[in-house]
């Protein structure tokens, strides 16, 4: 016996008369394991941010963006624990997720396991990392039939938007720098290409198809990654950026123009160009083994809980 | 540091400064800096216009945004031709909100 006190087929009905899902009530076994899918991912990615950024803190160029970062670090901590506590609320056993799981048990982005090792990187990061943030959490603000979700989001979604625009604010005031304009070229030219990755398979590859099924995005993964190059290519342009894809006038969206997906070094931070287009299994495969940093910032989450069971 | 522009007829209204000032929206909630009680002072001599803001808090993480943000806002008043944000840091508390602001603060649970 599940924890769902409806059928599928009732939850079905229940979404398509236009009602929210306030617990497992109203929702089926499916969907709560759609859900608590979803809501990981998104609990992970917000929580492991938390390191990345706090590691490039440390190349802040004044106190004042120093604190910015710092800020930024406990919005995400606290984005975070909201998708968490809702996972808890579920039934979930959250320090068991949080601090019972191997580092590559995480189920957040493979970018966030590069280490961000300058202000240069700490600053795109802010612009692509928190932009694709923004889209997908937008995304569900709008469309996710889990009202307590879409009440929760309120708040974060505004956050969100002083992130990333203190990435963008920063690149627009360092692009009229030569040695810094370099710096965050070669910071884009990683980055972007990974950003693209994280939104997941192309749509015609994807497995599952519930969170769009029950309601708990909108967009699909290629409509989510054009919304995201909407937004980040014009930037980047006008502030004299090359970046990998443009705008195409006869299909009315952007089209990429490097090898997709591509292989990684991710200590090198470079991507093969050369051996051009590989297959979705192989990138899946990079992901499953996940990156450098990845141990580290995990660990570095779990250290406190770790130090006291040792003392006691 | 003042931020600088161009000529100046000297005749700027404190009116048309206020009401650029209204247009500022703090970066992290859906208000202005207004609204939210942030501006303190407010001097205009000839086309020099100085501003004194405080912050929610002493390690605001968006101050040199708001400062930035308040500094393009008046160069594009007419006949502004310089603008000087001291940061006055005195305190701040949710009784500086006005009514109007505390409203859009409810829409988004922060009060």
């Amino acid at each position: 016996m599940g924890r769902g006190g409806l059928s599928n087929e009732e939850v079905r009905e229940r979404i398509l008369a236009g009602r929210l899902i306030e617990g497992t009530q109203h929702a089926s076994d499916d969907y709560i394991k759609a859900l608590e899918r979803t809501l990981i991912v998104s609990a992970d990615t917000e929580l492991i941010s938390a390191p990345s950024y706090l590691g490039a803190a440390a190349d802040a160029p004044n106190t004042s963006s120093y604190m910015s970062i710092i800020s930024i670090v406990q919005d995400e901590v606290g984005h975070a624990h909201i998708a968490y506590r809702m996972l808890r609320d579920l039934g979930v056993d959250v320090d068991e997720l949080v601090y019972g799981r191997e580092p590559h048990e995480f189920k957040h982005p493979y970018a966030f396991d590069v280490p961000l090792e300058s202000w240069a990187e700490m600053i795109v990061a802010n612009a692509f990392y928190d932009r694709a943030g923004f889209v997908l959490l937008s995304d569900v603000f709008e469309h996710t039939t889990y009202a307590p979700w879409k009440r929760a989001l309120v708040k974060v979604d505004r956050e969100e938007t002083f992130h990333l625009r203190h990435g963008e604010r920063w690149i627009a005031k360092l692009a009229n720098e030569d040695a810094a304009k370099r710096r965050i070229q070669q910071a884009m030219d990683w980055m972007f290409v990974l950003t693209l990755e994280w939104f997941g398979l192309p749509d015609h590859l994807k497995r599952h198809k519930d969170q769009v099924g029950y309601g708990l995005k909108g967009q699909t993964n290629d409509e989510l990654r054009q919304t995201w190059m909407t937004a980040v290519v014009p930037f980047c342009e006008k502030h004299g950026f090359d970046v990998p894809a443009h705008y195409d006038e006869e299909s009315g969206g952007y089209v990429i123009d490097c090898a997709f997906p591509m292989a990684f070094d991710p200590e090198a931070k470079q991507w093969d160009h050369p051996r051009g287009e590989i297959t979705w299994d192989d990138v899946m495969a990079r992901w499953r083994g996940r990156g450098p940093a990845n141990e580290r910032f995990v660990r570095q989450l779990q250290r406190g809980v770790d130090q006291l069971a040792t003392a006691a | 540091m003042a931020a600088v522009r161009g000529a100046c007829d000297g005749s700027v209204q404190r009116s048309a400064v206020w009401a650029a000032l209204e247009h500022v929206e703090d970066p992290e909630l859906p208000l202005t800096i207004t609204d939210l009680g942030l501006v303190r002072r407010l001097e205009i001599a000839g086309g020099r216009v100085r501003v004194g803001l405080t912050y929610t808090s002493l390690a605001c993480p968006c101050n040199e945004m708001i400062r930035e943000d308040v500094e393009a806002a008046l160069l594009a008043v007419p006949g502004v031709m310089a603008v000087t944000v001291d940061e006055v840091l005195e305190p701040w508390s949710r009784e500086d909100v006005t009514p109007r602001g505390r409203e859009l603060l409810r829409a988004v649970a922060v009060v």
